[in-house]
C-alpha cells in the first residue's frame, strides 16, 4: 500500500478540452486554472496518471515540463496520490443534471405601471412548478411600500432566494437598505444599478445578503447577454446542466413589465399576458416556448470550441447572427482561437 | 396503484427535509403529506386491534399505520390537561409514555428510520462489530486512571469523545443555560493523573491513523460513499467536524469493497435499521476502521458533493408504498 506512485484528479475537478488551450474546473472550491491541451490529453482515456512511467515515456525535456504541471495540480489541491489497488475506489462524478423542477428560476419585472400582484404570480405561476428561486427587476424607481409589499409575500411562501435589480435612489446613503436586505434572509442580492460608482457595499453571508451598487444604467431588457468571466458559475449544479441544457434558459420564465409571458424577457416572443392567463401548462410544453432549452453549449457555434462552455452562461436573445439559433452570444468577446478578450461593456449596453 | 398517504416527522429549518418534499411535489405522485413537524402535539388518538390481525393505529385522525412513514427529526407532544399537577404526573407515568414510546418505535412496512433510532446505543453497536469481524479501534470505557495509564501505554495514541451524545446542556441557576459539546480529542500522558484515581465512565479509544475518511449513506441495503480529505488539514485532522469553510475538505465519491458493505448491512439488520450513515476510517495501510453510525444523520453535504441525488432516493422510497421492500421488512423481523 505504500507505493502510492499514481497521481489521480478528484472527482470534481474536471477537465474541459478546447480547441486551443484547455481548462481544469474545480466544481467543489468554484475555480479554474488553464492548463495546455497537451498536458490535458494525458487524462482523456482515465483521470490518473502512473509517476513511475512518465520517465520511459517522456524525453528529458517534457519530463520536466510534465513534472511542472503536476506540480501545479498539487498546488491547486486538484490531485490526491493512490496505490494501483486503490484506483477502482474512486469513482467519477456522476454527470447527471437532476433538479426536482419543472420550472428552476424566474425572472418578474416590475414598473409604475404593471398591474400584476407578485401573489398571483407565486400563486399561479411558481407553486406548480416548483421555482423557488426569482429574479426581481426594476428599471425605474419604484417606492419602498412596493418592495415591502413584495418581501412580506416572498417571506411567507415556500421561495427560497430573490435577487433584486433596482434603481439607486438612495443618495449614497445605503443604512437603510442594508438593514432591509439583513431583515429579510431570502435576499440573495441586491444589485443597485445607475448608481454613481462600482462597489459592494454588504459582503455575502454564506451566499446571501450581498448589496452591491453598479455604474451600469439597466434601463431596459437589453442590458442582459453579457458574457464575461465574473459570471462563470464553476459548481456540479450549473456545469452538469450544462452537458446538454441551455445554461440560461433551460426551465426558465419571465414575466415582463406589462406581464407578458416569455422564457426570457430580452426575447420578443410572448407566449400570452398574465392578465389573461392562470397557468403555464401549455405554455412549457409549447415547442416554441422551450427550444432553445436543450441548446447546449456543444452545439452552439464558436462556443463548442471553447474552453469555458461548461461554466459560462449563454444567450440566445442577442446573437451573433440572429437568424440562426445555434449562432454564439453577439455580447460576447472571447477568442477561443486566439484565446483572447476584446471587447468592453460599454458597445454592448448601448 | 393506490397513491401513498406520506408522513414526514421532521423540524421547520432542516433543509433536507425540504429538498425531499420538493422531490415529492415534483413527482406528485401521492395522495396526501402530512408534515409532524418540531413538537408535534397528538390530540387525539386511537389504536385498534382487533380479530383477523386487523390494526388501525391513529394519530390525529391520521391512520399512521397505512402511510409512508419518514422520521427525520422531531418528537411527539402528548399531555393530559387534567388540572391536578400530581395526577397529571403519574397519568403521564402510567398512560402516556408507554404510548409514545410504542409510537416512537413504531414500525411497518414502508418506512425510512424511527424516533428510537436516535437512542442507537454505540457501545452495543461497537459490540455488534466484534461480532460481525468489522473492525474497530481498540476501545476503553473505564473510571479507573491506572487501567487508562495500561491503555495508553499499549496503543500508544489515543483519543476520547463521548460515549453517546457529544451535546448537553445545563441549567445554571435560572438565568442561564449552558451548552457543552465534546468533539473528539487526543488524550496524552499530562492529561491522565500520575497518582491512580477515579473519574466518570469515560470513552477511550486508540488513534487510528487516517490516509483519508469515508462517510457512507445507507438506505435499505443501498450505500452511498464519500472520502473526505481531511489529513491535508490541520484543523480538520482529528475530527472533520471541525469545519474549515474558506478551504472545504475535498469531498468525493468513493466505493467501499463489497465485502466491508456485507458486513456492514448484517449490522444495520442486527439494529433493525433500514437507514442511516457510517463514519469509517481508512489507514495508510489500506486498513477500513469503523468509528459510528448515525441514524439520522446529515447526507445533504454528500448528495451534494457527489451529485448522488439522495433526496430524490429517499423520495422515491417513500413513494414506492413498501411494495418492494417487504423482504427487507422480513429480514429485519427474522
Amino acid at each position: 500500500m505504500k507505493n502510492r506512485n499514481y497521481i489521480h484528479l478528484f472527482a470534481n475537478c474536471l477537465i474541459t478540452k478546447g480547441i486551443s488551450r484547455s481548462v481544469i474546473c474545480d466544481l467543489q472550491r468554484s475555480k479554474y486554472v488553464l492548463i495546455p491541451n497537451s498536458f490535458a490529453d494525458l487524462f482523456s482515456k482515465q483521470r490518473y496518471y502512473n509517476l513511475k512511467e512518465a520517465p520511459r515515456i517522456f524525453d528529458q525535456e517534457n519530463l520536466s515540463i510534465f513534472h511542472e504541471y503536476v506540480a501545479v495540480l498539487k498546488d491547486h489541491n486538484f490531485i490526491f496520490s493512490c496505490s494501483k489497488k486503490e484506483l477502482k475506489r474512486f469513482p467519477q462524478l456522476q454527470l447527471k443534471f437532476e433538479y426536482p423542477a419543472k420550472i428552476t428560476n424566474a425572472i418578474i419585472d416590475f414598473d409604475k405601471n404593471s398591474n400584476t400582484t407578485i401573489k398571483d404570480i407565486i400563486q399561479y405561476f411558481l407553486i406548480p412548478y416548483n421555482c423557488r428561486h426569482i429574479q426581481i427587476r426594476c428599471f425605474e424607481d419604484m417606492d419602498s411600500i412596493f418592495f415591502d409589499t413584495l418581501i412580506t409575500e416572498i417571506n411567507h411562501c415556500f421561495i427560497k432566494s430573490v435577487e433584486f435589480i433596482i434603481k439607486d435612489s438612495f443618495e449614497q446613503d445605503y443604512t437603510q437598505i442594508m438593514k432591509w436586505v439583513e431583515n429579510n434572509r431570502k435576499i440573495k442580492s441586491l444589485v443597485l444599478h445607475s448608481s454613481q460608482e462600482n462597489k459592494v457595499i454588504q459582503k455575502e453571508n454564506y451566499g446571501f445578503g450581498i448589496v452591491v451598487t453598479t455604474r451600469q444604467k439597466i434601463t431596459s431588457e437589453s442590458h442582459c447577454g453579457i458574457i464575461h468571466p465574473d459570471y462563470f458559475n464553476i459548481t456540479i449544479e450549473s456545469y452538469t446542466e450544462s452537458l446538454c441544457y441551455n445554461s440560461c434558459l433551460n426551465r426558465k420564465i419571465s414575466i415582463d413589465k406589462s406581464g407578458n409571458i416569455k422564457n426570457c424577457p430580452s426575447m420578443k416572443q410572448s407566449f400570452g399576458n398574465i392578465k389573461s392567463i392562470k397557468t403555464l401548462d401549455s405554455i412549457i410544453e409549447n415547442p416554441d416556448f422551450n427550444k432553445y432549452w436543450t441548446i447546449s453549449k456543444d452545439k452552439i457555434e464558436t462556443c463548442m470550441y471553447c474552453e469555458f462552455r461548461y461554466i459560462c452562461i449563454d444567450c440566445r436573445a442577442y446573437l451573433e447572427t440572429p437568424e440562426n439559433i445555434y449562432s454564439k452570444p453577439q455580447k460576447c468577446g472571447y477568442d477561443p482561437f486566439t484565446n483572447k478578450w476584446k471587447w468592453d461593456y460599454e458597445s454592448f449596453t448601448k | 396503484m393506490k397513491k401513498a398517504s406520506i408522513i414526514i416527522q421532521s423540524q421547520s429549518f432542516d433543509s433536507s427535509t425540504d429538498t425531499v418534499l420538493m422531490w415529492l411535489y415534483y413527482y406528485g405522485n401521492f395522495n396526501k403529506i402530512h408534515l409532524f413537524f418540531n413538537d408535534y402535539a397528538i390530540e387525539n388518538f386511537s389504536l385498534l386491534f382487533s380479530d383477523q390481525k386487523k390494526k388501525a393505529v391513529k394519530i390525529n385522525n391520521i391512520p399512521i399505520n397505512k402511510c409512508s412513514f419518514w422520521y427525520r427529526r422531531g418528537e411527539y407532544k402528548i399531555t393530559s390537561n387534567h388540572r391536578n399537577k400530581s395526577f397529571r404526573k403519574n397519568l403521564e407515568k402510567v398512560a402516556l409514555v408507554p404510548l409514545i414510546s410504542y409510537l416512537n418505535s413504531f414500525f411497518h412496512f414502508n418506512l425510512i428510520n424511527r424516533f428510537n433510532d436516535n437512542f442507537i446505543n454505540k457501545v452495543t453497536v461497537l459490540e455488534h462489530c466484534l461480532d460481525l469481524n468489522i473492525k474497530i479501534p481498540n476501545t476503553l470505557i473505564t473510571t479507573n486512571s491506572d487501567e487508562l495509564n495500561v491503555f495508553l501505554s499499549e496503543n500508544k495514541m489515543i483519543i476520547t469523545k463521548s460515549i453517546q451524545n457529544p451535546f448537553f446542556s445545563l441549567n445554571i441557576n435560572q438565568n442561564y443555560k449552558a451548552y457543552f459539546s465534546t468533539p473528539t480529542q487526543l488524550v496524552t500522558l499530562k492529561d491522565i493523573p500520575k497518582s491512580s484515581c477515579s473519574f466518570s465512565p469515560s470513552f477511550f479509544q486508540k488513534y487510528i491513523p487516517k490516509q483519508f475518511e469515508i462517510r457512507s449513506f445507507y438506505l435499505n441495503g443501498i450505500f452511498k460513499s464519500m472520502v473526505i480529505f481531511s489529513q491535508q488539514n490541520e484543523k480538520t485532522k482529528i475530527d472533520y467536524r471541525n469545519y474549515d469553510h474558506k478551504n472545504p475538505n475535498r469531498c468525493v465519491p468513493y466505493i467501499l469493497p463489497k465485502k466491508l458493505e456485507k458486513k456492514l448491512h448484517q449490522l444495520m439488520l442486527r439494529l433493525k435499521l433500514n437507514c442511516g450513515s457510517f463514519d469509517i476510517i481508512y489507514t495508510p495501510e489500506g486498513e477500513y476502521y469503523f468509528l459510528e453510525i448515525n441514524p439520522v444523520g446529515q447526507f445533504q453535504w454528500l448528495s451534494r458533493n457527489c451529485n448522488y441525488s439522495i433526496e430524490k432516493t429517499i423520495a422515491k422510497t417513500i413513494l414506492k408504498n413498501g411494495k418492494k421492500d417487504k423482504n427487507l421488512y422480513s429480514a429485519l423481523y427474522k
